[in-house]
């Protein structure tokens, strides 16, 4: 008797089991949308996704997580992908679609070229199709300041090489570091790279026809070690490598300001007001310029997009993917104060600082962030390798050698 | 007859009963172990094997500078610093849980001290790394220990003292585990072997050396042999405080089959690494095991 009733309670567990199991694998009729976005950003993302529940009537379910690119890889190695995702800075966009994971975009390609610029096309395209559109987006290449303390900044590598000197003769610092959130050195690279060299030679080298031990690359990290060295970072060159993206920003903004440059995308403004400091004053006494640097370098910006891909071809799909990238889906991201790619969202939907960067987003010519071209190897080398000419400054040309061994082979 | 039946009866019933378990088992540890051996040895886009490729993976990862550097002295890698993990660490844990157990014996709180230390347990890896980063912070209106010194110095961002500030924020997070368990272990010294000693003439230091240490070598040994494969699968703290910088100096083997698997979606590559992590730890098994049996052996003669 005892092992009859011991037996049910065993059958029981595991029909409990398998239900939970069949529970948890069961679809929902709603479009299943995943993403980078938490919290306020998650938020501002329904916002935009109410509106095409509005004018269609689907139902949409958008998940957030940190860490997407673990996520969506399991999930497209079980066979159950999301219908659409965000992938942050178009992070593992080449391995996804090198996977077959992704839904071709070539038929609605008269929409993509008609909303944004063809840079931004260029990015997500392998081998002639492309893969993602560009929603958020932000300019990569710029150096915060405060210009109460700063007053006219130098807009030269020259000019700001003669400022910061003279303020480390003072015995201050000129720059703050953000290096110990890794990723942040890969917008230095691209800040330095692009002002010194000009977006021609920045394209030929996200593409390969420029090799990374090439002089121009030498002369970027050059400079990079002047920008995080020991004269002009706080805490000298280890300082900038152990100091972390919101710490990095406080040192210029907080209420003790301790450095007077970092070196952040558009986006750093938004943590400085929001997470730092509350008094801070747009124009005032929060600013940004373009990277310093040489002549070659004007008038052009690395943009980085978050951007959205396909995983299931349906009809509804493509439906939220056509909303998703229209100037009247990506307008729903402006209330918010995320600027977008789209070039028909109307500047004048943003105030301060965020309007000069939807303006600079519609008018620059613009270069790919690292992240779209390169392939995640590359990348996280290139991390290494700034990380380690800062580190070393004399070792610049074996560590050179060593970036392009991994980019070539 | 009937009784040889009753027992195939009772060998089926008990087939029966360890058959979901065992289903179980099979399902989520015996297939892993086959799936991750067989993608080690494949190729192919995303978790596909497209093909067999042999050893590739694994000759590739000992070319890998992030695995293993050797082209300057002193070599560097993912299993340098793994190993340096669990040269340093490992002794360290059990050290200062040895320590704090002998002291806590013969103290009047002792239950409040064990609790003290075994407080920082019951926190993930993941908020060991936020708390402790705002330890370590360069900036001294942030940083704790910068505040407590007076200094800026970057303990996260310098290559001679990022391991070690990694390893202490892990140290302080798993001591309590080693408190605990020497602790309790303490309490089965027979007391009277300890008295015959004392009668004997033995000092304090002989008697912890030649009595008190032997009777507690076996808990001891499979103190070493859980902490040394803690150390081996080092990640959370790492991930959360470094990413691996600055420049990759940090990175452990953990951390690398990460970046490889889910970052870089190369899941072969990965693959191979944790099938090297995996024979480190049979490796430390069989090491502590040996060590364990020795004293056993000793003890029964």
């Amino acid at each position: 008797m005892k092992l009859i009733s011991m037996f049910c309670k065993l059958l029981l567990l595991v029909t409990i089991l398998a239900l939970g199991m069949t529970g948890v694998t069961a679809q929902s009729d709603a479009l299943q949308v995943m993403g980078p976005w938490l919290a306020s950003e998650a938020d501002a993302f329904e916002l935009v996704l109410d509106g095409f529940r509005e004018s269609t009537g689907i139902a949409i379910e958008y998940e957030g997580t940190d860490q997407i690119l673990p996520a969506l890889t399991t999930r497209v190695a079980a066979g159950s992908p999301p219908d659409l995702a965000i992938l942050p800075v178009a992070q593992g966009l080449k391995e996804l679609a090198a996977q077959g994971a992704l839904v071709s975009l070539n038929s609605m390609s008269d929409a993509i070229n008609e909303n944004f610029d063809a840079g931004w096309i260029d990015q997500f395209t392998v081998d002639g199709e492309i893969y993602a559109i560009p929603t958020r987006s932000n300019v990569q290449t710029v150096l915060w300041f405060n210009p109460e303390v700063v007053g006219e900044p130098p807009t030269s590598w020259a000019a700001f090489t003669e400022y910061c000197d003279a303020v480390a003769a003072e015995g201050n610092s000129c720059t703050a570091g953000l290096g110990q959130t890794s990723w942040t050195l890969t917008i230095l690279f691209s800040s330095v790279y692009l002002s010194t060299n000009g977006l021609d030679m920045w394209n030929g080298l996200m593409s390969g026809d420029i090799a990374w031990n090439d002089a121009s690359v030498a002369e970027a990290f050059s400079r990079i070690t002047t920008f995080y060295g020991d004269d002009y970072a706080a805490g000298g060159a280890v300082g900038a490598l152990g100091t972390g993206l919101v710490d990095g920003i406080a040192l210029v903004f907080g209420t003790s300001p301790d450095a007077q440059f970092v070196n952040a995308g558009s986006w750093a403004g938004g943590i400085a007001i929001n997470a730092i400091n509350a008094d801070l004053v747009e124009g005032e006494t929060i600013d940004y310029i373009a990277f310093p640097g040489d002549e070659a370098g004007e008038g052009a910006i690395v943009a980085s997009a978050d951007v959205a891909v396909m995983f299931n071809d349906n009809e509804a799909t493509t439906d939220l993917m056509s909303f998703l990238m229209s100037a009247e889906g990506q307008a729903l991201f402006a209330p918010s104060g995320f600027t977008v790619a789209n070039m028909h969202v109307d500047p004048g939907l943003y105030s301060g600082l965020t309007a000069r960067t939807a303006e600079l987003l519609a008018t620059s010519a613009i270069g790919p962030d690292v992240n779209s071209p390169l392939p995640t190897d590359v990348v996280s080398a290139l991390v290494e390798a700034v990380g380690a000419a800062i580190l070393d400054p004399d070792s610049i040309e074996s560590i050179l050698d060593d970036l392009q061994a991994v980019a070539g082979g | 007859m009937k009784r040889s039946l009753l027992r195939n009866e009772s060998a089926k019933a008990g087939l029966l009963l360890v058959a979901p378990a065992l289903a179980l088992v099979l399902l989520f540890q015996v297939v892993p172990v086959f799936y991750t051996l067989r993608l080690s040895v494949a190729e192919g886009p995303g978790f596909h094997m497209t093909g067999y490729v042999g050893l590739e993976n694994y000759e590739r990862l000992f070319n890998d500078s992030k695995f293993l550097k050797t082209n300057r002295f002193p070599p560097k890698g993912a299993l340098i610093n793994s190993i340096q993990w669990m040269v340093v660490a490992v002794p360290a844990v059990i050290l200062i849980g040895l320590i704090v157990a002998l002291a806590a014996d013969r103290a009047r709180f002792q239950s409040l001290i064990r609790g003290a230390f075994f407080l920082p347990m019951v926190i993930s890896g993941t908020v060991v790394g936020i708390i402790w980063l705002f330890v370590f912070a360069p900036n001294p209106d942030v940083g704790l220990l910068n505040a407590m010194t007076g200094g800026k110095q970057s303990w996260l961002g310098d290559p001679d003292t990022v391991n070690g500030a990694l390893m202490a924020a892990w140290i302080w997070s798993q001591t309590g585990i080693s408190v605990v368990i020497i602790a309790a272990a303490l309490k089965g010294v027979p007391l009277d072997l300890i008295d015959a000693a004392r009668v004997d003439g033995a000092s304090g230091w002989r008697v912890f050396w030649h009595v008190t240490l032997p009777s507690i070598r076996i808990p001891m040994a499979f103190l070493v042999t859980t902490q040394l494969v803690q150390v081996l699968k080092v990640f959370d703290v790492v991930f959360v405080m470094t990413g691996g910088g600055p420049a990759g100096l940090s990175r452990t083997l953990a951390l690398l089959f990460y970046e490889q698997t889910f970052e870089s979606i190369n899941p072969q590559y990965g693959a191979a690494i944790v099938v090297i992590l995996s024979l480190l730890i049979v490796a430390a098994f069989a090491v502590a095991r040996q060590l364990s049996e020795a004293e056993i052996e000793e003890t029964n003669a």
